[in-house]
């Protein structure tokens, strides 16, 4: 019988070390360098399981020279210990709160963090929850961010989900309303996240496991770190492209005394997205798909975001001293598709490809992550949104720049709002949350005007 | 005819001030000029009659 090891963890992002030093590489340092100064315990029988979506459920399997925390202090985690899935294993491994207790988490829980929709009375609602403790207040207010990981052929994807069926159905929902759920593509679940173990992390955290899936709730960023470890290979992409916008965080804006930023535009598919090589990167965020009556104003908005930033290729910069804006595409059906867009000036069909091959999805998550920054957008867009640093995506404290392309309604308005998003680019990423400047007003000043004036002067009879 | 000449002063000021505007602003039409011109005319008018207010009880 296959022997399924899970082990969840929720990373609390301050426990990570500051430093660039991955998660993974602070935490089998001791086991690597053979300083194994954790006290020993006594090995933890590892158990046979049925496969996930059988049976009684899944417990957790700490490997046997984990350090397991046995008896929980939160109330909450000795309540449901009957219903654990899975276990936190070590205290400075896959965690835990900010005191380094081990989190306990609900199928239930699972679901709710997991789940495309929730099912509330038969209704089924989209699920936007994006905060463990948005599901229980007890839980550490960290983004929900779950990665899994596959050994020997186990396809985790289907594991994960056979979870959360499980869970929607102990919420009450009928199992066929719980047949219909999927798991979300909106970033917060990241597949299998292009890493697959190649065998145990290592013998000492894994050694007796036996292999099958492992599940990790990680920080992706540090996840992804531990690509590089021995213990971890790359595999091809996998089939299906899994949207990650968390999945690699670029590298924080330098420090003003680093020198200024150079802004530049390129067209990105969903498997590489965010940009990972750039100093940091901003997104053109539409708020829907356009539609036939609409078209033209994503075209006229695509010609100038061609006109007024320069690709990144073009750039006599490096990478790493760029801030490129990204216009996401879908280019699931045609891998090549970005490669076409990125030129230095548009073709007579470069934006209709672009508009008609939109990412709306990577647009959505960024309009989100705005939102939970503090800005407001609530025009039709698009909107023009960045992050300093990058890496803080998402995090309320991040200072956002922003623009709003509401009012634009022709190319000329919007290579001026590029203009503008520009300079402010180049600019000291500590003046952006400053927001106005004469040119700005202007700017939108103008936009009033274009749009109101001439409604004003057919009304008058002009 | 009086009350209309003593709209002229801050209608004239706003005229001047709308052209400013417009000159800075830069519209891409005449409605959005139109319209430049219009409010700050407006908003020069009622300025002007706040003020003829504030004169008028600071007088009495």
């Amino acid at each position: 019988m296959r022997i399924a090891f899970i082990i969840v963890g929720i990373i609390a992002g301050s426990s990570v070390p500051a430093s660039s030093q991955s998660l993974f590489e602070a935490v089998t340092e001791p086991f690597r360098s053979g300083i194994n100064a954790l006290t020993p315990r006594s090995p933890i029988e590892t158990q046979s399981l049925p496969p996930i979506g059988q049976g009684e459920p899944s417990i957790l399997y700490p490997s046997p020279s984990v350090e397991v925390i046995p008896t929980p202090t939160r109330d909450r985690a000795v309540s449901v210990a009957e219903d654990v899935m899975k276990i936190a294993p070590a205290t400075d491994i896959v965690l835990n709160d900010d005191t380094g207790t081990p989190i306990f988490i609900s199928k239930t829980e699972i679901y709710q963090a997991l789940a495309d929709r929730l099912i509330d009375d038969s209704e089924e609602i989209g699920n936007n929850t994006l905060f463990w403790n948005q599901i229980d207040p007890s839980l550490p207010k960290r983004r929900i961010s779950v990665i899994a990981a596959e050994y020997e052929g186990d396809d985790a994807n289907s594991q994960v989900l056979q979870v959360v069926r499980q869970g929607c159905v102990e919420t009450g929902a009928s199992e066929a309303a719980c047949a219909r759920v999927n798991l979300r593509k909106d970033g917060r679940y990241l597949g299998t996240g292009d890493i697959r173990l190649a065998g145990p992390i290592t013998p000492d955290l894994m050694g007796s496991s036996g292999g099958a899936a492992v599940i990790g709730f990680a920080d992706i960023k540090d996840v992804t770190q531990t690509a590089s470890i021995e213990s971890y290979v790359p595999t091809p992409p996998p089939a299906v492209v899994i949207m990650q916008p968390a999945m690699v965080a670029p590298a924080p804006v330098p420090a003003p005394s680093a020198g200024r930023l150079s802004a530049s535009r390129i067209f990105l598919g969903r498997s590489s997205y965010p940009p990972a090589d750039f100093a940091a990167y901003g997104i053109l965020a539409f708020t829907t798909l356009p539609a036939p009556d609409d078209r033209d104003r994503y075209i006229e908005i695509c010609d100038a975001f061609f006109a007024a930033l320069i690709s990144s290729s073009d750039l006599e910069v490096p990478l790493n001293e760029q801030m490129v804006t990204v216009w996401p595409i879908d280019d699931r059906d045609n891998p090549g598709l970005t490669d076409i867009l990125n030129i230095t000036r548009a073709e007579t069909d470069s934006c209709a490809t672009a508009v008609d091959n939109y990412d709306i999805l990577i647009a959505d998550q960024a309009i989100r992550d705005a939102r939970f920054a503090g800005k407001t957008l609530n025009g039709r867009g698009p909107f023009l949104i960045a992050w300093s640093p990058g890496a803080d995506k998402g995090f309320g404290e991040a200072a956002v720049l922003m623009a709003d392309l509401t009012d634009v309604n022709s190319t000329a308005d919007a290579k001026e709002v590029f203009r503008v998003w520009t300079d402010d680019i180049e600019k000291d990423t500590g003046l952006w949350e400053m927001g106005f400047s004469l040119e700005k007003l202007r700017l939108k000043l103008r936009q009033i005007a274009n749009r109101y004036g001439d409604g004003m002067l057919k009304y008058f009879g002009g | 005819m009086g009350s209309l000449a003593k709209l002229t002063l801050p209608a004239a000021i706003g005229i001047i001030l709308g052209v400013a505007a417009t000159i800075w602003i830069q519209p891409d039409n005449a409605g959005g000029m139109a319209l430049i011109i219009a409010v700050t005319t407006a908003f020069s008018i009622i300025v002007g009659a706040v003020i003829k207010m504030l004169r008028g009880k600071a007088g009495s």
